[in-house]
């Protein structure tokens, strides 16, 4: 029914976020019908994303993946620092100096591990 | 085991009550109860609730990679149809840490190098807002942990289903499914 339907669009994106929080059954029944569709309707795009251990079992049922390792540059990191500061309660208790160490620091630390 | 009917079980129930329903509601609540009977999950709300956790500039880059534009733009006739995205070595252990005033003991203040929630709602967005200018469709599932005994493979696949129908010309081929009340062929389709 879901092909049936995908066929009659022009073009169809499915993002299905965090594969790797469901279950092992339903994951490769998804995974299966997701590959029937992109055969069936060549146009069907697919975005995944989920932890480094579900990406062998998406390369069972799609040959041609394109991977992408997502992590947060320091910049992402320096952006939500900035909001999450910007919402302090006590922004009494701290300092210009403190809070620019903060932004500072962290994502240098981050980026190290 | 009685707790626990198989999804198809339910659909059953659900299509019962739907026939009783429809003599006596109008086409919106037929249409609500079409969505309901394709799947209990409700992608765009959990959506919508993605997007006001969202940090304003956090992970924008990504949209713009050469890979995600790849995957985006290929015709019909490209073999890369599929994106994985997914965390690096390490970075599902990053967490920004807070120490507690009083006990000392330290609290998660942010997950936003743990999830990927940002990265996918950035894409639906991304393609929603080009969705009418260039005649495409987005369709979205985010699986949950907490959500496994509801998360069946018939109820993802009919959550991404239901987004889809919506659509004016896929309501058609429904309509005509629907006319003599739910036919048995649904079933028959492989989904």
């Amino acid at each position: 029914m879901l092909k049936a339907t995908i066929s009659l669009l022009p073009r169809v994106y499915i993002c299905i976020d965090a594969l790797d929080e469901s279950t092992p059954k339903s994951r490769q029944e998804l995974l299966g019908s997701l590959r029937d569709i992109v055969r069936e309707s060549p146009s069907t795009r697919v975005l995944i994303t989920g932890r480094a251990h579900v990406e062998e079992e998406v390369k069972k049922y799609f040959t041609e993946v394109i991977t992408v390792p997502v992590s947060p540059t320091q910049g992402d990191i320096r952006v939500y620092l900035d909001a999450r500061l910007d919402r302090d309660t006590e922004p009494c208790a701290m300092d210009h100096d403190l809070r620019r160490d903060i932004v500072r620091i962290i994502p240098e630390m981050i980026s190290e591990v | 085991m009685d707790q626990k009917p198989s999804h198809n079980l339910s659909i059953v129930d659900n299509v019962n009550s739907f026939n009783v329903i429809n003599v006596n509601t109008g086409m919106s609540d037929e249409d609500n109860q079409i969505r309901e009977w394709l799947s209990p999950l409700k992608p765009q709300q959990r959506h919508q609730g993605v997007r006001a956790e969202r940090f304003d500039g956090v992970g924008d880059w990504f949209v713009e990679t050469s890979e995600v534009r790849r995957w985006s733009n290929g015709d019909g006739g490209s073999p890369e149809r599929v994106l994985f995205c997914s965390g690096g070595p390490g970075v599902g252990q990053t967490y920004l840490w807070q120490e507690h005033p009083t006990s000392g003991k330290g609290k998660k203040i942010s997950d936003v190098t743990d999830k990927y929630e940002n990265i996918s709602s950035l894409v639906i967005d991304n393609l929603c807002d080009q969705a009418g200018e260039k005649d495409l469709a987005v369709a979205w599932l985010y699986c949950d942990f907490l959500a496994h005994s509801e998360q069946s493979a018939t109820a993802m696949i009919g959550a991404i289903l239901k987004q889809l129908v919506s659509i004016r010309r896929c309501r058609r081929m429904y309509d005509r499914h629907f006319e003599n009340g739910f036919p048995t062929e649904v079933y028959d389709y492989p989904i």
